[in-house]
């Protein structure tokens, strides 16, 4: 009687499941439900553990560090995180679900420790991988700690350098040789002069 | 079983994930026209686009922040742009003036 309970609860579990999901076909466009969303960000919170979140940066979050971070966030994070933290970026205004913005009290409000605890052990079934080695000290993730700190305060300028230091495919390098050349009075730029760009 | 059909629909869903990503549009050419709200270009393959200026639209001068109001008839440009849920391209970059020194 109770195993026929626990299927009973299984079976109207997954009708709603697919309820949602479903009419959805699998879509990484469309938002995160709330239910999703409560999952994302409290059951997630939970699993964090308490040492992590009574943690606090031991780092000296200076210019020169920020400046470290900055580079690193810029080379490193924002292909989906965007360089001011906003998540708008190519791939995370496509991700499913989408990266927070994290210049928000959602990902502020978190400890240091919580937010280190993220950069080293990722988010399952989310775009967020695991960095680096596993352990407490890693510099690197606590400096990009002190950058997201920073995430709410990122000027125009810091945002213009970090373009210069994303990723690049030899396709956009080409381009923006191309577009270069076209300012500076050269002959033609893009072959189209009506590029679409990945 | 079940934890295998979960695995096998995630790595269904992989590709789309990756593939299902929003594109930039990049348009070159001169300035035909301006206005407080758009900017309407003729690229080297005469076509004439419309580009959209928004409250976020950053402008670059050879380089160097500027004003839309610096850009004038005639100049040439690089815009960076994306189209919004209309079809219509909405610029977030507007470079023009040569980056190099004469």
């Amino acid at each position: 009687m109770r195993i026929l309970a626990i299927l009973g609860i299984v079976v109207i579990a997954a009708v709603i499941a697919l309820f949602f999901v479903v009419p959805r076909e699998f879509s990484t466009r469309s938002e995160a439900s709330v239910a999703e969303s409560y999952v994302a960000t409290h059951v997630r919170g939970w699993s964090i553990p308490a040492k992590y979140k009574s943690m606090r940066n031991s780092m000296n979050c200076t210019d020169e560090v920020l400046g470290q971070s900055r580079t690193h966030w810029a080379d490193h994070c924002a292909t989906c995180h965007a360089n001011n933290g906003s998540g708008e970026s190519m791939f995370g205004k496509a991700m499913y679900p989408k990266p927070p913005d994290m210049r928000r009290p959602q990902t502020q409000n978190q400890s240091d420790g919580a937010l280190y605890y993220t950069i080293k052990n990722g988010v399952r079934l989310t775009g967020m991988p695991a960095f680096g080695e596993p352990g407490d000290a890693d510099a690197d993730s606590w400096k990009l700690v002190c950058f997201i700190r920073h995430l709410p305060q990122v000027s125009a300028e810091e945002e213009r350098q970090m373009q210069k230091l994303n990723p690049k495919t030899p396709e956009d390098l080409e381009e923006e040789r191309q577009e270069e050349q076209f300012l500076n009075g050269g002959s033609e730029p893009a072959p189209s002069g009506h590029a679409h760009h990945h | 079983m079940t934890y295998r059909m979960i695995v096998g629909l995630l790595l269904i869903s992989l590709p789309a994930m990756l593939l299902a990503h929003g594109g930039m549009e990049h348009v070159t050419g001169v300035v035909k026209a301006i206005d407080a709200t758009s900017v309407t270009v003729e690229t080297v393959k005469h076509e004439t686009m419309v580009v959209l200026l928004m409250p976020g639209t950053d402008v670059m001068k050879s380089g160097v922040k500027a004003k839309i109001g610096d850009l004038k008839v005639g100049d040439r440009v690089a815009i960076h742009a994306e189209k919004n849920k209309d079809g219509k391209l909405e610029a977030h970059e507007v470079s023009f003036g040569p980056t190099k020194a004469p």
